[in-house]
């Protein structure tokens, strides 16, 4: 009799673990406490809402290692914000700041969805800032909550913890905006919106280093950096700067920017094409914006390499030290010629896991190829002329720390 | 030689703008992390040496998380795809295919009826499942994706509970290797892998500077 109640038990004990993992899609819990509207309201509202969320968000793709699992968590996120948008708004369009559309709304919110896993949980908190058509700001804040990660269908966590969250989000706007007479006739659309109330500048979504190529304020940096930016801004001399991007060679991992600055301050590109092996060159950059203090950082190496990795286009590769950060930075000769600009790395932390320590071993575009990217997007270079010289190598570092400024990316 | 050179692949550039974004060093990682327990001490140099580009085609790497040898070898007849090299570790051209399934609405609950059952029967009945499996084809250019082709086809999947191999096979696998024929179809006409390539020959044309 006893193993009978065992093995009973023991399936019990199976069915729960199995339904554990098979974590399905909430719905809206209208009864929630923590979700209940003003007496009076009626849902939807029947207010088109635009709903922005970054990019960087929608897009990316990670591993988890509690559920050894890569999660695209964009979809479902979507999809959550779909359904709470319809039952409490009435229609949802998706502001895409990339390829915008004509659709209309009324009101709209910009998200910063953000996660931590912890115990096969998701916690997740969604900052928001709700607008009206004109672009003022009607309410913003924060909500946060907590779903289970199943190791099974693990994506469904974020449609689940996405959904709960606007939920809080909705219920709270709705229930502080949308008050007796108060009407919402204006329109706006993904085209005519301000893209500053869309972006969240109280914190870059990555920053790097660009760097002048003449007196009108235009530069150069790594493609990388500014890839996805809605807003670009330059911090150079103390002062921000708005910045657009003119041309971008993915290919080479160059970008091309316009600004507003006017400088002599600028990095004249040497006319022979070739680098020598072993030369001295200097860079500076940015790096570790969180740690090191906003001044350029300056490093000196040689050219250890006239090629970089095997089936790498135009680069070669430097001992000089670079961090995260000094991506796009310029490498100038002893001279102080442009021959080239910081793109990457070895990654040495993961080489060392595995008992190999590369040093120094950086890449960088080969002036030519920033000629001929330049000369292509119509920039406006500069060429090193032997009267420039500079009268020691302080002055020259001098100039190339002063020809540098912090590039941020904002979405 | 080819070990430091997977570790590369799998580990070896990182952009320096100052963000978290490791994620394509880490498929890559998925991709090849067996190779990686081989490594040998020794083998702890590569060469990089100068030689004149004789294709007007790119190197691309290529990974793929089934029968990536043979589904290469396909690929490469492509002229677009004739620079593919698995040595080119350093190409910021990366094609890559990989799958995933989708849950159906059908298959969800039918799925949870089978777990109960399976469970309740100590594993004695099996799970069947249904799902669609998707295929997919990056073709990435230092990352960004330039343009991507997806195919799906509905399975239903019969297997043990206490089986632990996950990875396709039967049906689904030879499915899955047969969509190589319907990409080569869509990315011969595909206009943003076509801007890539003439990108590629601006700069580099028959003798650009391309490590080998």
């Amino acid at each position: 009799m006893n193993w009978v109640l065992c093995v009973r038990l023991l399936a019990v004990v199976l069915m729960v673990a199995v339904c554990q993992g098979c974590a399905t899609r909430e719905g809206l819990n209208m009864q929630a406490k923590d979700a209940q509207l003003r007496k009076g309201v009626d849902i939807p509202v029947n207010v088109p809402l635009g709903i922005y969320v970054p990019e960087v968000r929608l897009k990316e793709r990670f591993f988890i290692d509690s559920v050894s699992a890569w999660m695209t968590p964009g979809d479902d996120m979507r999809a959550a914000l779909v359904k709470a948008g319809n039952a409490y708004f009435g229609s949802v369009e998706f502001i895409d700041a990339e390829q915008p559309s004509e659709n209309e709304f009324a009101v709209f919110m910009s998200l910063a969805p953000a996660w931590e896993f912890e115990a096969g949980k998701i916690e997740m908190t969604m900052g928001y800032r709700f607008y009206d058509a004109d672009g003022t700001l009607l309410k913003s804040g924060q909500e946060s909550n907590s779903k289970q990660l199943g190791p099974y269908h693990a994506a469904t966590g974020f449609y689940n913890s996405t959904l709960k969250a606007m939920q809080l989000v909705m219920v709270d706007t709705i229930n502080s905006v949308f008050v007796e007479g108060r009407e919402f006739t204006g329109r706006s659309n993904a085209v005519k919106v301000d893209r500053d109330l869309l972006v969240n500048l109280d914190k870059p979504i990555r920053t790097g280093t660009a760097f002048f190529i003449s007196e009108s304020g235009q530069l150069l940096t790594a493609a990388h950096v500014t890839n996805g930016c809605l807003k670009s801004q330059l911090n150079f001399a103390g002062a921000v700067h708005d910045v657009e991007i003119t041309g971008v060679s993915e290919l080479l991992d160059v970008a091309m920017l316009d600004s507003d600055v006017s400088t002599n301050r600028f990095l004249p590109m040497r006319r022979s094409a070739d680098v020598v092996l072993g030369e001295r060159v200097a860079t500076a950059g940015f790096p570790l914006a969180n740690l090191l203090a906003n001044s350029a950082n300056l490093t000196v190496g040689n050219v250890s390499s006239l090629r970089a990795l095997p089936g790498s286009m135009g680069k070669f590769q430097f001992s000089a030290p670079v961090q995260p950060g000094s991506s796009g930075g310029p490498l100038i000769s002893e001279r102080g010629e442009l021959i080239g600009m910081t793109t990457g790395t070895l990654n040495v932390a993961a080489l060392a896991e595995r008992g190999v320590v590369p040093q120094n071993v950086n890449f960088a575009l080969s002036g030519e190829y920033i000629v001929k990217f330049v000369e292509r997007h119509n920039g406006d270079l500069r060429w090193f002329e032997d009267g420039e010289t500079q009268p020691n190598i302080a002055a020259v570092n001098e100039h190339l720390a002063e020809s540098v400024a912090q590039l941020a990316c904002y979405q | 030689m080819m070990r430091i050179s997977n570790m590369i692949l799998a580990f070896g550039l990182v952009a320096l703008s100052q963000s978290s974004a490791l994620a394509d060093d880490q498929d890559a990682e998925a991709a090849i992390s067996d190779a990686l327990v081989q490594q040998a001490p020794a083998e702890t140099t590569f060469e990089t040496v100068e030689t004149e580009v004789e294709s007007n085609y790119p190197p691309i790497v290529f990974l793929s998380e089934v029968s990536k040898d043979k589904l290469a070898e396909r690929i490469r007849t492509n002229p677009i795809f004739s620079g593919l090299d698995q040595d080119a570790l350093g190409s910021p051209i990366i094609l890559r295919m990989r799958y995933y399934q989708r849950g159906t609405a059908g298959g969800a609950a039918a799925g949870m009826t089978s777990a109960i059952l399976s469970g309740s029967t100590l594993g004695l009945i099996p799970l069947v499942s249904n799902n669609d499996l998707i295929v997919v084809y990056e073709f990435n250019v230092h990352g960004i994706p330039v343009a991507a082709f997806e195919y799906s086809e509905n399975f239903t999947d019969v297997q043990s509970l206490y089986n632990t191999d996950y990875g396709l096979k039967g049906e689904a696998l030879e499915w899955a290797e047969g969509t190589v024929e319907q990409f080569m179809q869509d990315v011969a006409d595909n206009p943003e892998v076509k801007a890539v390539i003439d990108e590629y020959q601006y700069y580099f044309g028959a003798a650009g500077e391309v490590s080998e």
